[in-house]
């Protein structure tokens, strides 16, 4: 199977004045198509900036990381602003922790918006099967503020599947969820991944949600610099 | 350490700051040069009223009037009958010619003021005091017999003396007099020269008490106002200044409380934590008052400044001339109180709803009915003059803001109806979403809107009936204005002159109907000059045409009749007079009352070639003045232009501070944005779509004010062009619904959202949207 996504030897820092946080250091590893990738890690390790990166959110410091989506290869460090959100339009699907949805859509517009731009308007009767599918059907016209939320995490599952992206990028989506509906979300999530051959990078505290995924990449707390200077350290890399 | 947490908060959102303090200083501006410019106009217009005549509350007038009447209304007086009367003088006050100049002659009795001068004389022209003297204005110096006892401050032509001496000039016997001025002690008089001082021309809108007078009173009485016209006219229109002064007063306290809700949307998580830590709310809100009172104190210098640029700015616009204005105490009292009262206030109340919670929509609809209520009986009864006008539209206002916070609640339970691109859409519908941070901005927003829609619908109604008044009016080619000899000379010139059509002579004068002064113009009224004022035929020997003003005043209608100076005139039409400050009659020659209206002042004519013929009779006749019909249409135009640059430039400062408190507003949803912002960037909406949303919202929030400002600008403009023009001025203006009246203020208000929609400058300051969860 050809890689997905494929990190070589990526690092990240945030500098706050004379000070500097190394997040991300020499990470390298790849996903091939249709597998999943849990990443784990303490809060501030990089699990949500890694994941940004991926999607083009953030741009990275050092190293290089390659995209390949039906034959075409991005080389992510290498684009544009303007290329990397393209691209996320077409090819990646995105889950949050909060905040999945947009509060001035309804249920269905919210699910129906990455096809809308990208002018696929035939998408709209595979967002109802969807959501169905979710057992959302009589939650379509609801705005997210009457929505629990597992409901809002659902609805955010069902919009990153919309597309069938290549790529599902998902950011701790069960953390805010009791254990019942996180199992519910992650099955959703897990099974219809696998169901469409899409490849999925969840960032989780959970071990039962890590579990479920064929890879896992622990990071560490981040290295605090006092002056911007590189500092080496052992590479990191995703354990089997 | 809270001290510091609020100053390093400042420092890290200097565009919001800055906006908060132009915005602020901005009304504090309009406040500033609304004062100083209407102070300086109404101490001219205290010019008007020759200081003889000052100080009087009331004029006491009656038929044949001789000094018997006076002394026994002095013996009521003295006897208590009049308990609240402090004075009681007989005046004279009378138009003469005296060495060919035409000369008001004002009779006042020295020794019942105590002996004692209380004229001011600017300069004294000898030393000695005569009680056979004068006082002068500068114009009559060396044309006048009598010893000069000073020149005084007055209209040009006026000439003050004991009553005596003018008794003599007039040729009048000893016991004549004009009429009885009355000072009477009113009730709140403190408060009310307070307020004057305040709002220089607010005591013009005020409601006019009629004191009591004792049974068995058969004097025509006359307020001050009805009795110096020209002075009450000025003020009149002050009134309206000062009230759209206070417009822009008003959506700068808007644009204050926005500020302070936007300010404690980003500080309340440090507030809340704080407060966890034992830090008392009260506390708290001493901190946020005291950098609110800052803004407020920053503000108020800097709109001071401004406020003096711009007054003397609007002041050349104006009048075509550059005073010096001073900041005296009250306008600087003004503008500070403003400026820090309000951020006080606003401050507090935006603390207080982020604790509490905003009421219920059901208490504002209340609310809002019963000011509706209130709006209506200012709107319907005219004993609530001018301030009951205006105090409707306030109301109105006022009404409008209590209403918009259940109108958005309402639209965004309806927010699934809007419809269109999913961009678009989200952001249209966000306009909606957050009805408590975006309620005021919107009030302000759309009262500015509103404000500009009223006054353009009476402005261009006003322009459009004003125009058709000079169409009608100005039918000559040629105005001609001199001494009576040299326009006779004219005449007679004229009369073999060819290409000239038609020649046409005015006299006119002043006399008093009813107590009331009036101007009297006597012309040959055939059916053309009769025309002119809307009249069909020829103006019979017995009738009078009357100005609306002259009808409102003297309460007369067509067919009824009034005696003047002892002759009968019946009413035979009422004709618009805009511009004029007082009643004017108009009748035929013939009629008796022609006698009155003095020596030819001007004549007009009608010309094949009016401009060659100005030519060549200007070098004929060099003492009198030429005016083309083109000239004098043009001028009047201009003048009625020019008359509204202040509005003009108050309603601007207005829609500016409103679009600040719009972009104030605008920065606080991006602090509710992060809820939907962080999907919008992962599903990769790009820089231009995120630019376009903005847009969208922009004019989102434009279009919401501008479904509200238009019912509300209609209402304002029928109030502009029914209540309160014949209640200031006297006269009625059409209300005219021309499409020009809305296009513009709609496109500015929409504009200046959209601008504070599109704005990046400070969106990620502190407080602002984060990178995404």
């Amino acid at each position: 199977m050809p890689n997905v996504v494929q990190v070589k030897d990526l690092g990240k820092r945030y500098v706050d004045g004379d000070r500097s946080i190394e997040v991300l250091r020499g990470l390298s590893f790849d996903l091939s198509a249709g597998s999943s990738l849990a990443i784990t890690g303490p809060s501030g390790s990089g699990k949500s900036t890694l994941l940004n990166i991926l999607a083009g959110i953030l741009p990275s410091d050092s190293g290089e990381v390659w995209l390949q989506f039906a034959g075409e290869e991005f080389a992510l460090h290498l684009a544009r602003e303007r290329e990397r959100t393209r691209m996320r339009r077409t090819h990646i699907g995105y889950v949050y922790q909060f905040f999945n949805l947009v509060p001035t859509l309804t249920v269905y517009e919210n699910v129906c918006l990455p096809a809308r731009l990208n002018k696929r308007r035939d998408l709209d009767s595979v967002a109802r099967e969807l959501l169905a599918g979710f057992g959302m059907a009589d939650r379509l016209d609801a705005f997210p503020e009457r929505l629990s939320g597992g409901e809002q995490q659902r609805v955010a599952v069902a919009r990153a599947l919309l597309m069938q992206p290549p790529l599902i990028l998902a950011d701790e989506p069960t953390g805010n969820l009791d254990a019942a509906n996180s199992a519910h979300v992650a099955s959703l999530l897990f099974d219809s991944a696998e169901r469409m051959g899409i490849s999925v990078v969840i960032a989780t505290h959970s071990e039962d949600v890590a579990g479920r995924a064929d890879k896992r990449l622990q990071l560490d707390s981040p290295e605090r610099v006092d002056s911007p200077e590189r500092v080496d350290s052992p590479e990191r890399t995703p354990m089997p | 350490m809270i001290a510091l947490a609020l100053g390093r908060f400042v420092h890290r959102t200097p565009w919001s700051t800055a906006m908060a303090l132009l915005g602020v200083a901005l009304g504090v501006t309009s406040i500033v040069s609304v004062h100083l410019v209407s102070s300086s106009v109404a101490g001219q217009l205290d010019g008007l009223i020759p200081q003889g005549l000052a100080g009087y509350t009331h004029f006491l007038h009656r038929d044949d009037l001789h000094a018997g009447h006076y002394f026994a209304l002095r013996k009521r007086w003295r006897a208590g009958e009049m308990a609240d009367v402090t004075r009681l003088e007989p005046l004279i006050d009378e138009s003469i010619e005296l060495a060919g100049r035409g000369v008001r002659v004002i009779g006042i009795d020295i020794f019942a003021r105590g002996g004692g001068l209380q004229l001011q004389a600017s300069s004294r022209a000898s030393n000695e005091f005569s009680w056979h003297g004068v006082w002068l204005d500068e114009s009559l110096v060396g044309h006048v017999q009598h010893p000069v006892n000073g020149v005084v401050n007055a209209p040009r032509g006026t000439l003050i003396a004991d009553i005596g001496v003018a008794q003599d000039l007039l040729d009048w016997p000893a016991d004549r007099i004009s009429y009885v001025g009355v000072g009477r002690s009113r009730p709140w008089e403190a408060l009310q020269d307070y307020s004057e001082r305040l709002l220089p021309g607010f005591g013009a809108g005020l409601p006019q008490v009629q004191p009591q007078w004792p049974s068995g009173f058969d004097w025509q009485v006359l307020n001050l106002g009805q009795q110096h016209p020209a002075s009450q006219f000025g003020k009149s229109v002050l009134f309206n200044i000062s009230a759209l002064g206070l417009l822009a007063m008003l959506v700068a306290w808007f644009l204050i409380y926005q500020v302070a809700v936007s300010w404690l949307r980003r500080l309340w998580p440090v507030f809340q934590r704080l407060h966890v830590l034992g830090v008392e709310w009260v506390s708290l809100q001493g901190y946020f008052l005291a950098l609110m009172t800052l803004l407020g104190l920053l503000a108020g210098v800097a709109g001071l400044a401004m406020g003096k640029w711009l007054a003397q700015w609007l002041y050349g616009l104006v009048v075509d001339q550059q005073p010096v204005f001073a900041l005296d105490a009250w306008v600087v009292a003004k503008a500070m109180v403003s400026a820090i009262a309000v951020c006080l206030l606003g401050g507090a109340w935006a603390f207080r709803q982020a604790l509490t919670g905003h009421g219920a929509n059901g208490a504002r609809l209340w609310l809002a009915a019963l000011l509706a209520a209130v709006a209506t009986v200012g709107v319907l009864v005219p004993a609530t003059d001018l301030a009951g006008a205006f105090l409707s539209i306030a109301l109105l206002s006022l009404m409008t803001v209590l209403l918009i916070t259940p109108m958005l609640a309402r639209l965004r339970s309806h927010a699934a109806l809007i419809r269109g691109p999913y961009l678009a859409r989200l952001s249209v519908r966000e306009a909606v979403w957050y009805p408590q941070d975006l309620a005021v901005a919107l009030s302000g927003l759309a009262l500015a809107i509103a404000t500009a829609i009223g006054v353009g619908l009476m402005v261009d109604s006003f322009r459009g009936d004003f125009s058709r008044m000079l169409e009608q009016r100005l039918s000559y080619d040629l105005v001609v204005r001199g001494t009576e000899r040299e326009l006779r000379e004219l005449v007679a010139d004229l009369r073999d002159h060819q290409g000239v059509r038609r020649v046409q002579p005015y006299a006119g004068g002043y006399t008093r109907a009813k107590g009331i002064p009036v101007e009297l113009v006597a012309s040959r009224f055939d059916e053309i000059e009769a025309a002119r004022y809307g009249f069909d035929g020829q103006l019979a020997r017995g009738d009078i045409l009357l100005s609306e003003q002259g009808a409102q005043a003297l309460r007369l209608a067509v067919g009824e009749s009034i005696r003047i100076d002892g002759h009968l005139a019946v009413v035979a039409g009422v004709f618009s007079s805009f511009g004029d400050v007082q009643p004017r009659v108009l009748m035929d020659v013939s009629h008796p009352l022609a006698a009155l209206a003095g020596t030819i002042g001007s004549v007009s004519l009608n010309a094949s070639n009016p401009a060659d013929l100005r030519g060549s009779l200007a070098k004929r006749h060099t003492q009198l003045a030429f005016e083309l019909q083109t000239e004098l249409r043009a001028t009047a135009m201009a003048t009625f232009d020019r008359t509204f640059t202040i509005t003009t430039v108050l309603i601007f400062i207005a829609l500016v501070v409103a679009g600040i408190g719009v972009y104030v507003a605008v920065t606080t949803l991006r602090l509710n944005k992060r809820t939907g912002s962080g999907v919008l960037l992962s599903v990769g909406v790009n820089r231009a779509e995120d630019v376009a949303m903005d847009l969208a919202l922009g004019v989102g929030i434009g279009a919401i004010a501008v479904l509200l400002a238009v019912p509300l600008g209609m209402a304002f403009g029928w109030i502009l062009c029914s209540v309160i023009n014949p209640r200031a001025f006297g006269w009625t203006v059409e209300l005219q619904l021309g499409w020009q009246a809305f296009a513009g203020p709609i496109f500015w208000g929409l504009l200046a959202a959209a601008v504070a929609g599109v704005l990046r400058i400070g969106r990620f300051e502190a407080g602002s949207v984060h990178a995404p969860r």
